[in-house]
């Protein structure tokens, strides 16, 4: 078993490692820390704070990638949910059903009927067993991290949920928690959002698709951000031919309508992956290249947005009377724009992070319906529900696979769009 | 003011020829004539004849910029660059890679676009902001929360899941209206009532949100409270004195994407099986027909440039204080 | 003379129960300018808003009683107070600039109150408006009641509210400090216009200000309010020469000039402007050629000198500012010598040369100009 390193997997953990240090210097400052506790004092940011958490953790884990000893590539969380992986039936059946969905033609005592064959991976006399086993690991793993809060006291005290209600905070983590737990027992004796076409686990599909959704929203804001920050504060700080220059390339930009820029990239980087196959030794490297480029094009057509807010921030704070003023005491440019701009703009630059994320996310499942979204053989909410769509007219509706995503997919933009707006509530000056 | 717009549109030409390099860059240098031939013609078997073939038949088989074969001027414009890139500045969008016309595909395609898009639009924006006056009528109550939250909820949920929800609801289960396909005159509003309730319902959320910001920014303004102190009811100082200057910042925004409503939507007209540009579009990205994705994109950008000179237009004609400068 | 309008034990709260005006209580007679004076945050002019029942949302009223004539207000229903609202009782604000509708013309701002409580229709609405106008003292009014308030000056804006607030002839003027955002000519102008104006009209003006020379002025009977209570009312005569309360003695002792005048000193100066000009080139057309020179400073002298504070005193947009940004450098100057310590010619510097100089020794020019920085500075 050795250790595999995509492309997105280093650049996924190069984000944690630069979060975690920017944070660390960040929170030193004490009022950055409390309005981040002001910030985290509303129960509704800390549960939306949990829930992408979560999401993100389990991004993580499925970026961290062996090669087996039979050469297959797994990530931690294929290990955790392996069981899936080869529990597979032949064809469509419902959720926690326990024969397939379709009647299909078998020889009976000689005869030729049509019935319903019974699925093969499940054990219907498992399942309050299994909902016991859930409950009791989820909320024991809850019991215990709650035993152990003495221990992070200080720890608590300290960090951005100094001021998060309590109670909110145990019940979404026990949730969480418990959710999963209950998810991961169940999944063992059946399929919990069903089997697709060709008798895949969707539950395992959707929550592979985790990874897809949340390293689209996250790396491509990693890649946008230095362009919009530089070029944007530096059109509204400097004007004259910087800011005509910067406004031609965003106005550029901008006026291709957003996903035909995209699809047209897309086009062009599939073009290139076709004419260089030694690029990448696997199915999967090809597919994370393909991700890889994908995010690149994303970051490189959506910085104008943010640019243009943050000229238009930057311009009204070159004539506010402190900047006027640190001029006058003799500031140079520089100066002026990394002490009392850039400073000055990044409020609005952290809620237009985590408002893209979940713009990002639901962007993804419609370029991957138009094509020019993931691999194809990727597991993604957009190929969840391309592959759903094709199977509406069906009678009667395979609904799961389209529920599941809906599920899932709903409930991170709605958990980013809260705290997007608290974050908002909170650092918005005018408020 | 009209000097203004001259420099506007003389703006408007640079603009053009970057996004003509953009286009001409990734189809042209990025990816070569030669890929593009190997990617019709499908994958190994293919001839370097084949390709050659190919490319002459759609004229690409000219240099990028330079073409040392001809004479005088046409060593400079018998060359891809000005061919396939400058030429569209005449709205000479040529043949698709399949043969077809694009130009009389375009003007076919965009009745059906404009019957769609034009009712989603309108009928959107007066709900939003109906909807946005009376929320900030309840400003600071729980309705206005309730309405908050529920925006929120509205937002987060992807336009695929309306789409394929509404399509389910409406017309598998409750059989109102057909599934899709469409049909000109006027038994199109069947097919068009769906598509078009959807795009409005799936817009409510970010809509409301945002037209309710711009109105409550009004609301607190000095003006406000003057009208307030003549006697008028709170509704018609929300609909005479908020609505009229939260309309300015709405404007802005909302006027540039007029002109480009002509380009379709991709996702309903494909989902609705509407033959409009829109679909026109996606199947030329599915089919990786690059000469209709180069005219769309030139089409999309200069309708975009029009949207923004007509917004300077409609901010001039309804702000006064930018009209008598 | 007969009572108009009566206030008893008025008391207005934030939402959270802190008490912004407490049991406030005076009368208004007919045809009488009844000054309410304080400095700000006494509650006076909240005290106004409540009277017309158009506090802020945070605020409320947590009692007494507003009788205007017989009708008790603070009981009425909300339809028919709209009735009371801009008829019987009208209110002019403090800030012209922004009290007016931008994006409605003049004209239709005062039509919308007599169509709404008088149904004018038509030429006799048209007739109206321009005669209002008329009587505010705004010249040509058939032409400015199509104006849009952008295009009138401050002062004649507030006449404009003036002019909306009496078209229904109410029987109480609320004016909150009407005059304050004014120029000190424009100032005088519109209080003897307001005087003229209830004269004529017989009605009863509750003014609100905290400034003593405009109390004496228009000022029949002043009220005190202090930490949103009355201290003290009395006659305006008795008022100024004879106040009880210490705080009104404060007041009133304060609004006096209490230094006696400094002689100039008479050192080398530290800074000559000389022959100053700031213009700002007007430019026009599809080529933007500069087709003239908006004068805003034109060949100015000044001299500072060590230890020395000189005031530059003008109307808003007289070049004050202009000229003192001028001479920090942030402006450039079309023409003249800026010499600092007699040598140093500070218009000829680079930027770079400048800021030694500026480290040295700026910062104290002009208090007001710069703001401070706000607290969310880093994060």
């Amino acid at each position: 078993m050795s250790l595999v390193v995509l492309w997105t997997d280093a650049l996924v953990w190069l984000l944690v490692v630069m979060l975690t240090l920017w944070s660390r210097v960040a929170l030193r400052d004490r009022l950055v820390r409390e309005r981040w506790q002001q910030v985290f004092a509303s129960g509704m940011a800390t549960a939306s704070a949990l829930v992408l958490l979560a999401y993100v953790s389990i991004a993580l884990l499925d970026s961290l990638h062996f090669r087996l000893a039979d050469g297959q590539v797994r990530s931690v969380l294929d290990l955790l949910f392996s069981h899936l992986l080869v529990q597979t039936e032949r064809t469509y059946s419902a959720p926690f059903a326990t024969i397939e969905y379709v009647k299909s033609v078998v020889q009976q005592n000689g005869t030729l009927q049509q019935v319903y064959q019974p699925l093969h991976h499940v054990r219907p006399d498992q399942f309050w067993p299994d909902v016991v086993w859930g409950l009791v690991t989820g909320l024991s793993v809850t019991g215990v991290l709650w035993l152990l809060r003495q221990r992070f006291s200080r720890f608590f005290a300290n960090s951005i949920f100094a001021r998060a209600p309590r109670r909110t905070f145990w019940f979404t983590l026990g949730l969480i928690v418990t959710m999963l737990s209950l998810m991961w027992w169940l999944s063992r004796d059946f399929h919990v959002f069903g089997t697709d076409k060709v008798g895949n686990d969707v539950l395992y599909q959707t929550l592979k698709s985790i990874r897809t959704g949340v390293l689209i929203g996250t790396l491509t804001t990693l890649l946008m951000l230095p362009l919009a920050v530089s070029l944007g504060v530096m059109a509204g700080y400097f004007k004259g031919w910087v800011d005509d220059l910067i406004q031609y390339l965003y106005t550029t930009l901008n006026s291709i309508p957003g996903v035909l820029l995209i699809a047209a990239a897309v086009l062009v980087m599939q073009g290139m992956l076709e004419t260089n196959p030694h690029w990448f030794g696997s199915v999967e490297e090809r597919a994370d290249l393909r991700l890889l480029f994908l995010t690149l094009i994303l970051g490189l057509t959506s910085w104008t947005g943010l640019a243009r807010l943050l000229r238009a921030e930057a311009l009204k704070l070159s004539q506010v009377e402190y900047v006027t003023a640190a001029r006058a005491l003799g500031a140079g440019h520089g100066r002026i724009l990394l002490r009392h701009i850039v400073p000055n703009v990044m409020h609005l630059v952290l809620i237009a992070v985590v408002l893209d994320f979940s713009a990002l996310v639901l962007a993804e499942a419609i370029l991957s319906y138009v094509g020019v979204g993931v691999d194809p053989t990727m597991n993604s909410w957009g190929n969840m529900i391309n592959a759903a769509r094709l199977e509406m007219a069906r009678e009667p509706v395979v609904w799961w696979s389209l529920t599941a995503a809906f599920i899932f997919m709903s409930i991170v933009v709605l958990a980013a769009n809260l705290l997007s707006d608290r974050i908002q509530q909170v650092f918005n000056p005018r408020n | 003011m009209i000097a203004y717009l001259i420099r506007r549109l003389l703006y408007a030409l640079p603009i053009l020829l970057g996004v003509n390099l953009i286009t001409f860059a990734l189809f042209f240098m990025v990816n070569t004539p030669d890929d593009m031939a190997r990617i019709h013609l499908g994958a190994k078997q293919t001839t370097a004849e084949m390709i050659q073939a190919w490319k002459a038949a759609r004229g690409y088989d000219k240099p990028l910029f330079y073409n040392p074969a001809a004479d005088g001027v046409a060593a400079l414009t018998d060359t891809l660059f000005v061919q396939e890139s400058l030429k569209l500045f005449t709205f000479d969008f040529g043949l698709s890679d399949s043969g077809r016309d694009i130009v009389a595909d375009i003007r076919q395609r965009m009745g059906p676009s404009l019957a769609l898009a034009v009712p989603t639009f309108l009928l959107g924006l007066w709900v939003n902001i109906t909807l946005a006056l009376a929320v900030v009528l309840f400003r600071y109550t729980a309705v206005d929360r309730m309405a908050l939250v529920a925006a929120v909820v509205m937002m987060s949920i992807s336009g695929l899941f309306y789409i394929i929800g509404g399509q389910v609801l409406f017309s598998k289960v409750l059989h109102w209206v057909p599934i899709s396909g469409y049909q000109p005159g006027v038994e199109a509003w069947k097919f068009l009532i769906l598509p078009v309730l959807i795009g409005v319902v799936s817009g409510i959320g970010s809509g409301l949100r945002w037209y309710r910001t711009l109105f409550l920014e009004e609301v607190n303004k000095d003006y406000v409270r003057t009208a307030r102190a003549k006697g008028l009811s709170e509704w018609r100082t929300l609909g005479r004195h908020v609505l009229r200057n939260g309309l300015l910042p709405i404007l802005t925004g909302v006027v540039v994407v007029i002109p480009t409503l002509f380009m379709g939507s991709l996702v309903m007209e494909s989902f609705f099986g509407i033959p409009g540009l829109g679909s026109y579009t996606i199947e030329a990205i599915q089919g990786q027909d690059f000469a209709i994705v180069k005219a769309m994109v030139f089409l999309g950008a200069v309708l975009y440039i029009i949207g923004l000179l007509l917004t300077d237009i409609a901010y001039a004609w309804a702000d006064p204080r930018v009209r008598f400068q | 003379m007969a009572e108009i309008l009566r206030v008893e034990n008025l008391s207005v709260a934030l939402r959270d129960g802190t008490e912004i005006v407490r049991e406030v209580d005076f009368t208004l007679r007919a045809g009488e300018v009844f000054a309410l004076v304080g400095e700000s945050g006494s509650g006076k002019s909240v005290t106004a808003l409540a009277l017309m029942r158009l506090l802020p949302a945070a605020l409320r009223i947590t009692g007494g009683a507003v009788h205007l004539q017989e009708t008790e207000l603070l009981s009425l229903p909300e339809a028919q107070m709209q009735r009371v609202r801009g008829r019987r009782m009208a209110m002019i604000f403090q800030e012209p600039m922004t009290a007016l509708n931008p994006v409605m013309r003049v004209g239709a701002q005062i039509a919308e109150v007599l169509k709404l409580h008088l149904g004018l229709k038509g030429r006799a609405l048209r007739q109206r408006v321009i005669a209002l106008l008329d009587e505010v003292g705004i010249p040509d009014p058939h032409i400015r009641m199509d104006w849009y308030p952008h295009q009138l000056s401050g002062g004649q804006r507030q006449r404009v509210m003036i002019a909306m607030a009496l078209a229904c002839e109410p029987e109480v003027l609320i004016a909150d400090e009407p005059t304050t955002a004014l120029d000190v000519t424009i100032q005088a102008q519109i209080l003897q216009q307001l005087k003229r104006l209830q004269q004529r009209h017989g009605m009863a003006i509750l003014f609100i200000t905290h400034d003593m020379g405009v109390v004496a002025e228009i000022a029949d009977r002043v009220a005190v309010m202090y930490q949103g209570q009355i201290v003290e009312q009395a006659d305006t005569r008795y008022f100024l020469t004879a106040p009880k309360h210490p705080y009104t003695q404060r007041l009133i002792s304060n609004a006096l000039p209490q230094k006696a005048l400094k002689p100039a000193p008479k050192n080398q100066p530290l800074l000559q402007a000389k022959n100053v000009r700031v213009w700002f080139a007007q430019r026009k057309g599809l080529l933007q050629r500069t087709i003239g020179h908006t004068k805003a400073v034109d060949g100015v002298d000044l001299t500072i000198r060590p230890g020395e504070t000189v005031a530059l005193v003008g109307e808003s947009g007289s070049g004050k500012s202009t000229l003192g940004m001028a001479i920090l450098r942030l402006l450039a100057l079309t023409e003249g010598q800026l010499l600092f310590d007699e040598t140093v010619d500070l218009a000829t510097l680079s930027e770079r040369q400048l800021r030694p100089l500026a480290q040295g020794d700026s910062g104290d020019f002009s208090g007001s100009l710069f703001g401070a920085q706000p607290p969310y500075d880093h994060w």
